[in-house]
């Protein structure tokens, strides 16, 4: 083992001297991470925003439009809905509202009014636009209804006979967004993997691309050693690369920056209990991919049969991960069959951990398998490096 | 020493079906003796080399270095043997010292002892002067000086050569040469494997000439002058692995 602890140490100090695996591994994920947040923060005041829902309105003034006014939304008079149309078609208009020129006398005398909204369906910002009107409207006419009921004597509760009352359970004590809750555990799943790619592939198939690998299996030390010592190094950049992702998230949530507000509404919302919950089911996690990339690149001539190889390994990682993403949309979190599919129970414990509701029993499956998995690969990775092959391939 | 018994390295290559890189090969080479192995590209240096210094597995055959038999010891093997070559390379991301260190470190010296010996190599092969700098950003001199440098850094019984003057000027092939020369002085066993006529006059003892994996003839220059009535190596050489000149008329046909 200690053979294997100068191995690492020597890869540690040129893996660090390396400027692509320094930003790969070290910044790019926090980076990364940071800027997303920030653009869905942007989004998410952006979008809330009546002012930045410029809505296109035919047929005079009226007291909805007044209303919308009174709202704060941008409201633009043209003339006609064939004016609308080509807006819309040109990209310049989200929403037109087409009105008759007797909507407040249709209003007053009790009459039900159409209002004519023309929007495209496939424009997210439309929808957005859309749906806010809906909203205003709706509140409007239960005011209506209530006004119109009380004037006949009538109580405002026949209006909505039965209610649906909003009673939200908590479960744990997380305070983490739901966003954070659908994308953290992808991101920082997936760049545990990236991170550490490069170096993966540059570790056993680069030396034996620059020559040097003959000089170190001509040294008195064990291939085992060997084999290790590049695994352990390994693992420190796949971990750096999940953890600075992680330290994005936290800069971004501490930060007390107004623009992280929506993502960020009750602070960072992450407590000592998740981050330990999280390094805990990484650390395995991150082993597996550690063994897997040294299997690769041992067993790769050089490092563009490595990076071939890679990309089908890729799919292996990435495919669980993504679909970690929709899992709030179904049932599976819950299922026990989950913990036992690498990578995507990694995620579902993750998601968990940042819920607040760790499923302890889950928890430990997903380590154990992801354990099994790396003690797997790094067998193999060892055996690569007792063959011949690992520096001659004929 | 250096010693092997009918020593055989074959491959299976999916194209070329069995390979035999070396097929059945006898040497014995001595303390403060450079003994060299002859051989055109493909002749089986290499593979001869490897197999000593327990990169590779004999197919079948025995082999002992310093003492120790290269398949049953083959970590003492390695512990004992100092290896060049004009292909193996350098970490560039290291500095002299940081690489002299990693190897000193790994031939198990520590403390004081590897303090010392890094020392004693960077001022032995005047590294001093870029002892800093980053391998990657040293001449091709430097570098091979550094290489000369990890070769010794453990102060090996056994040093195999291979091909390490290939790629070199006159000026650095003379400074190998000439470490070289010194390793046999300081009696260490030297295998030395070349195809360059005028270096194995100069610095070998013994001579292996080696042709598709099998010794063809062996002794002093002298004795190989002899055995093929030639007044030239290299004409005895090429005597030695039946080289025939191409009569471009007769390729044409």
């Amino acid at each position: 083992m200690k053979d294997a602890l100068k191995v690492t140490r020597k890869e540690i100090r040129e893996i660090l001297r390396d400027k692509r695996v320094r930003n790969a591994a070290f910044v790019a994920p926090m980076f990364v991470i940071f800027l997303m947040m920030m653009l869905f923060g942007f989004l998410g005041e952006t979008i809330g925003k009546h002012e930045n829902q410029r809505i296109h309105v035919v047929g005079g003034d009226n007291s909805l439009i007044k209303l919308l006014k009174a709202s704060k939304y941008n409201i633009v008079p043209i003339a006609s809905v064939d004016e609308g149309t080509k807006l819309i078609k040109d990209g310049k208009a989200s929403l037109v509202l087409e009105f008759t020129p007797d909507y407040d006398n249709l209003v007053t005398s009790h009459k039900q009014v159409h209002i004519k909204a023309f929007y495209d369906e496939k424009e997210s910002k439309a929808q957005i636009a859309f749906a806010s009107v809906q909203k205003e409207l709706v509140e409007m006419n239960k005011v209506a209804v209530a006004a119109t009921l009380k004037s006949k004597g009538v109580d405002a509760a026949f209006a909505e006979p039965v209610v649906l009352d909003r009673n939200p359970i908590k479960i744990g004590e997380s305070n983490v967004s739901d966003i954070l809750i659908t994308i953290l555990p992808y991101m920082i799943t997936v760049y545990a993997f990236f991170g550490g790619l490069s170096t993966g592939s540059e570790l056993v198939a680069g030396e034996k691309e620059k020559n040097t690998l003959e000089t170190l299996l001509i040294a008195p030390i064990r291939r085992r050693d060997i084999a290790l010592g590049k695994f352990f190094a390994l693992c420190i950049v796949c971990l750096a690369g999940s953890m600075s992702a992680l330290l994005g998230v936290i800069i971004a949530g501490t930060s007390g920056l107004p623009i992280f507000h929506t993502v960020f509404p009750h602070g960072l919302g992450l407590g000592p209990e998740h981050i330990l919950a999280i390094i805990l089911t990484l650390i395995p996690t991150v082993a597996f991919f550690a063994s897997l990339l040294l299997a690769v690149s041992t067993m790769a001539k050089n490092t563009r049969e490595a990076s071939q190889f890679l990309a089908l390994v890729n799919l292996v990682v990435l495919t669980p991960a993504i679909f970690s993403q929709f899992l709030g949309f179904t049932d599976f979190a819950s299922q026990r069959w989950i913990s036992f599919v690498p990578v995507l129970n990694t995620s579902v414990t993750l998601r968990q951990a940042l819920q607040g509701k760790i499923d302890y029993l889950g928890m430990f499956i997903t380590i154990g398998v992801s354990a099994v998995l790396a003690t797997i690969a790094i067998q193999i990775a060892i055996h690569l490096f007792h063959q011949e092959k690992v520096l001659v391939r004929v | 020493m250096v010693r092997t018994e009918s020593l055989v390295k074959h491959f299976a290559d999916p194209k070329q079906g069995l390979v035999k890189a070396v097929d059945g090969v006898s040497i014995e080479a001595s303390p403060g003796q450079i003994f060299g192995l002859l051989g055109a590209n493909g002749a089986g240096k290499t593979t001869m080399l490897r197999m000593l210094s327990t990169v590779l597995q004999p197919t079948s055959g025995k082999a002992w270095v310093a003492g120790f038999d290269v398949e049953k010891d083959p970590q003492k093997v390695r512990a004992a043997i100092g290896f060049m070559s004009s292909s193996t390379a350098l970490y560039g991301r290291l500095n002299p010292k940081e690489l002299l260190e990693y190897f000193g470190g790994l031939y198990g010296l520590e403390g004081a002892k590897l303090k010392e010996r890094v020392a004693y190599v960077i001022e032995r092969l005047q590294i001093g002067e870029f002892v800093d700098r980053y391998c990657d950003k040293l001449s091709t001199g430097q570098k091979q000086r550094v290489s000369i440098a990890r070769t010794m850094i453990h102060d090996p019984e056994v040093m195999f050569f291979d091909e390490p003057t290939a790629g070199l000027d006159v000026v650095m092939s003379q400074s190998v040469m000439e470490f070289i020369e010194e390793a046999r002085d300081v009696g260490k066993t030297v295998i030395f494997s070349t195809h360059i006529m005028s270096e194995v006059e100069r610095l070998c003892d013994h001579i292996a000439v080696i042709h598709e994996g099998v010794i063809r003839e062996e002794g002093t220059v002298g004795d190989l002058l002899a055995v093929t009535n030639e007044k030239n190596l290299e004409q005895a050489f090429l005597k030695l692995v039946e080289y025939h000149r191409t009569n471009p008329a007769e390729a044409a046909k």
